[in-house]
């Protein structure tokens, strides 16, 4: 079975077509995890109630496959009456699931804080409230910029599943292009390197984040 | 140590001459040796199918696969190997079935897929094997009881992601908004979720949806196009291409004609066309 170069060529502009929407998405699904992963924090650390809300939310996210989400919030919005967008389903999805990990990467972050510097701020006269957000708080935010930089990878590949909900992002258009060639392994090739390059230029800026504010030993 | 080297030196010759003798034996035996000859050996027929596609090649309530192509390719079995249970099935995908058959995981594939030319550049088709037209499936409550009354940007039209769907949605149903989806499941999802107000599909498909669901409903009017479904392997096999195709004239038009039709009357409730004089 031989690799057609020209059909691997001539598909990367159609796949560079979908790129745009693979993008829009990806920003949006990473800034919305990551505030929507404090907001789950925040209600972690409110009172027992909502701790515990806040727990069962993240383990049912957690252990659920990204495409049931999908195709809860697709195919049931629109059996409730209020049919959502393939784009607003999967953004939704991959928010709500990404911002579960979030959350459990900031909670690991702050209980990564050693508890002495907590004593130290009281010890110093600071509030509770001011100790966490003066003290606890920057250190803590230094030691998640890793892992929340492998979780941004994982939502840009995540992205690829919206194809499935008739979001015409870059995969989706990979999917039409094969259908309609049948050459399956030359265009996702083409597709597999553009993810490749893409997740080596976000990791490239966590790297470059990392290296100015990251925790230093 | 020189008498090594030269000792490999002396030797090039005859390796050389080993080697093009072996090279002049395999290669017109190379050149006959066909998958057909393959899965006579094997004697086992290896299909490449769809396990979402009714009422072609489906999963049933027992998890059985049945269907038209199913059927089909039973058929094929017994007129290959004289047992219509010799024959193995690989479920895959709409964008899986190529790599299935060109990678040889598979033998052929029957899976309710369309004959379009550039498909045709990267597998082998047979003569269709049954030609199922086009019809719409949309939601009763709707009200829509025409092509021209669905053709507007009120209703949304579920699609494959093949070229023939996109195609004919541009010529008969220029207006509709679109969802592109990658099984005929999930389509069939769209429209009893309320998502897609439609969808196209074979004619066989969309009435057995109908038949089976009482708030969806068929247009009458059909998309007026060619719908032929064939048969695929991987090209460049003349005898295994020759052998199924000899296969599907023999099912429409020769000595299998009549287990055929009976296939073609379990699934569509009637004779397959053209009729014939004779019954």
């Amino acid at each position: 079975m031989p690799f057609e170069i020209p059909l691997f060529i001539r598909s990367v502009p159609i796949l560079l077509e979908g790129l745009t929407i693979t993008l829009i998405l990806s920003i949006l699904a990473i800034l919305l995890s990551a505030f929507w992963g404090v907001i789950l924090l925040l209600s972690m650390r409110a009172g027992k109630f909502s701790n515990a809300f806040a727990r069962v939310y993240i383990e049912i996210m957690r252990n659920t496959p990204i495409i049931v989400i999908m195709f809860f919030m697709f195919f049931g919005s629109g059996v409730i009456g209020f049919p959502l967008s393939g784009f607003i389903a999967g953004l939704l999805s991959l928010v709500l699931q990404n911002g579960a990990y979030v959350a459990e990467i900031y909670r690991a972050g702050i209980q990564g804080v050693s508890n002495r510097q907590t004593e130290a701020g009281l010890a110093l006269g600071f509030m509770p409230k001011r100790t966490f957000l003066l003290i606890i708080l920057p250190q803590a935010i230094r030691k998640v910029i890793a892992p929340l930089g492998t979780q941004g990878v994982m939502i840009i590949k995540d992205t690829a599943i919206v194809a499935t909900i008739s979001v015409a992002e870059m995969t989706f258009q990979a999917r039409l292009l094969a259908d309609r060639t049948a050459a399956v392994f030359e265009i996702f090739t083409a597709l597999a390197i553009i993810y490749i390059v893409l997740t080596s230029i976000f990791n490239l800026g966590i790297r470059v984040i990392e290296r100015k504010y990251g925790y230093k030993n | 140590m020189i008498n090594h080297i030269l000792r490999f030196f002396k030797s090039v010759p005859k390796m050389l001459a080993a080697g093009m003798v072996t090279i002049t034996m395999m290669s017109p035996v190379a050149a006959q040796d066909s998958r057909l000859g393959e899965i006579v050996k094997r004697d086992k027929l290896i299909v490449a199918t769809f396990g979402t596609a009714p009422p072609f090649c489906y999963t049933d309530e027992k998890g059985e696969l049945v269907g038209f192509d199913i059927d089909i390719a039973r058929l094929i079995a017994k007129s290959l190997l004289g047992d219509a249970k010799k024959v193995e099935f690989v479920v895959v995908n709409s964008e899986g079935r190529w790599p299935a058959v060109n990678s040889g995981r598979a033998d052929i594939g029957i899976a309710s897929t369309t004959v379009y030319p550039d498909r045709a550049l990267r597998v082998a088709f047979t003569r269709p094997y049954i030609d199922s037209g086009v019809s719409i499936l949309v939601r009763k409550d709707l009200g829509v009881k025409s092509l021209s009354e669905l053709n507007s940007s009120k209703y949304t039209l579920a699609n494959l992601s093949n070229p023939q769907m996109q195609e004919r949605q541009k010529r008969f149903l220029p207006n509709v908004k679109v969802l592109t989806f990658d099984t005929p499941s999930s389509m069939f999802t769209a429209v009893r979720s309320n998502q897609a107000s439609a969808m196209q599909m074979d004619t066989p498909v969309v009435n057995w949806y109908a038949a089976n669901n009482s708030e969806l409903s068929v247009l009458s009017e059909n998309l007026a196009v060619v719908q032929g479904n064939a048969i695929f392997m991987k090209p460049g096999d003349f005898t295994l291409w020759l052998w199924m195709d000899t296969m599907v004239q023999e099912m429409q038009a020769g000595s299998r004609y009549s287990e055929y039709s009976e296939i073609y009357k379990k699934w569509f409730g009637k004779n397959p066309p053209p009729q014939r004089f004779y019954k």
